[in-house]
């Protein structure tokens, strides 16, 4: 979605003000009256135009125009119907799981949404997040196999440890440095 | 701020950009920003950079009667957004 096209905050397009009269003034009423508009199938594109021009003295000169509008406006509803469901989950789990602490009830939302979003056939962003999960996963793959070769090489080495923790005449950094080289080896150089 | 708290501030300030000047509740602003970060973003540190991020003056927020807080982003936002990559 990121574009160099995009719309830039601070641009003062005829389509950026209208963007920004719908979002910040129109009230809900005007904003339906809009939305069967763009909908009917009694009205051209350019009497939609005109309409625009007269009663929001904003000039879109071409249909694309428009439909970029008209694009914008559904993302934004499409937005507000994935928030409602997404809280509408967040309330439930919360209810379901009293002991989940909130960035588990977050996480099991985001997942939800992720699966439906697969599920309603956007398989981009389905991917894109099941991509996310798999790189999840080696991480903790990766991290769990480390704290095993640490906690193996420490038992194996841990009578050696024990006489470098003791030893007065080592630093506290010289004790970890001995530490890391008897567990793990030299560092590459 | 961490290279982690960085990266979490660009996948929100993408995420944001993306609304191409709409608003959007906070939850829907997660998960896209998720989406750009490639991994899930705690909530605890996704809220402690939003946090951030808006008294930075990045972010302009609405209260609604029914939806809750609506946020856009801000012309100070798009200007971070891009200093940033």
């Amino acid at each position: 979605m990121s574009t160099p096209t995009k719309l830039r905050a601070g641009t003062n397009s005829e389509l950026t003000r209208l963007k920004a009269l719908w979002r910040d003034t129109l009230s809900e009423d005007a904003k339906s009256y809009w939305q069967e508009l763009f909908i009917s199938p009694d009205v051209k594109q350019s009497q939609i135009r005109q309409q625009i021009l007269t009663r929001l003295k904003i000039n879109l000169r071409f249909d694309k125009q428009l439909n970029q509008f008209r694009d914008w406006e559904l993302d934004q509803r499409d937005r507000d119907l994935q928030a409602e469901r997404m809280l509408e989950n967040e309330r439930r789990l919360k209810t379901e799981h009293p002991d989940w602490s909130l960035d588990q009830v977050r996480a099991e939302v985001l997942r939800q949404s992720y699966l439906e979003t697969l599920a309603t056939g956007n398989f981009k962003l389905g991917l894109a997040a099941r991509k996310s999960d798999i790189a999840e996963q080696a991480l903790k793959f990766d991290r769990d196999k480390f704290e095993f070769d640490a906690a193996k090489a420490a038992l194996k080495c841990a009578a050696t440890l024990k006489l470098i923790s003791n030893n007065k005449n080592l630093s506290e950094a010289d004790k970890v440095n001995a530490a890391r080289t008897k567990l793990f080896g030299e560092l590459p150089k | 701020m961490t290279k982690r708290h960085i990266a979490i501030s660009q996948a929100i300030l993408e995420a944001f950009h993306e609304l191409d000047g709409g608003q959007a509740h906070e939850i829907t602003i997660h998960a896209d920003a998720c989406k750009h970060f490639r991994n899930l973003i705690p909530k605890n540190e996704y809220d402690e950079v939003f946090e951030t991020l808006n008294r930075e003056g990045c972010f302009v927020g609405v209260p609604t009667k029914f939806k809750g807080t609506l946020w856009s982003m801000s012309p100070k936002g798009e200007q971070t957004r891009q200093e940033m990559r």
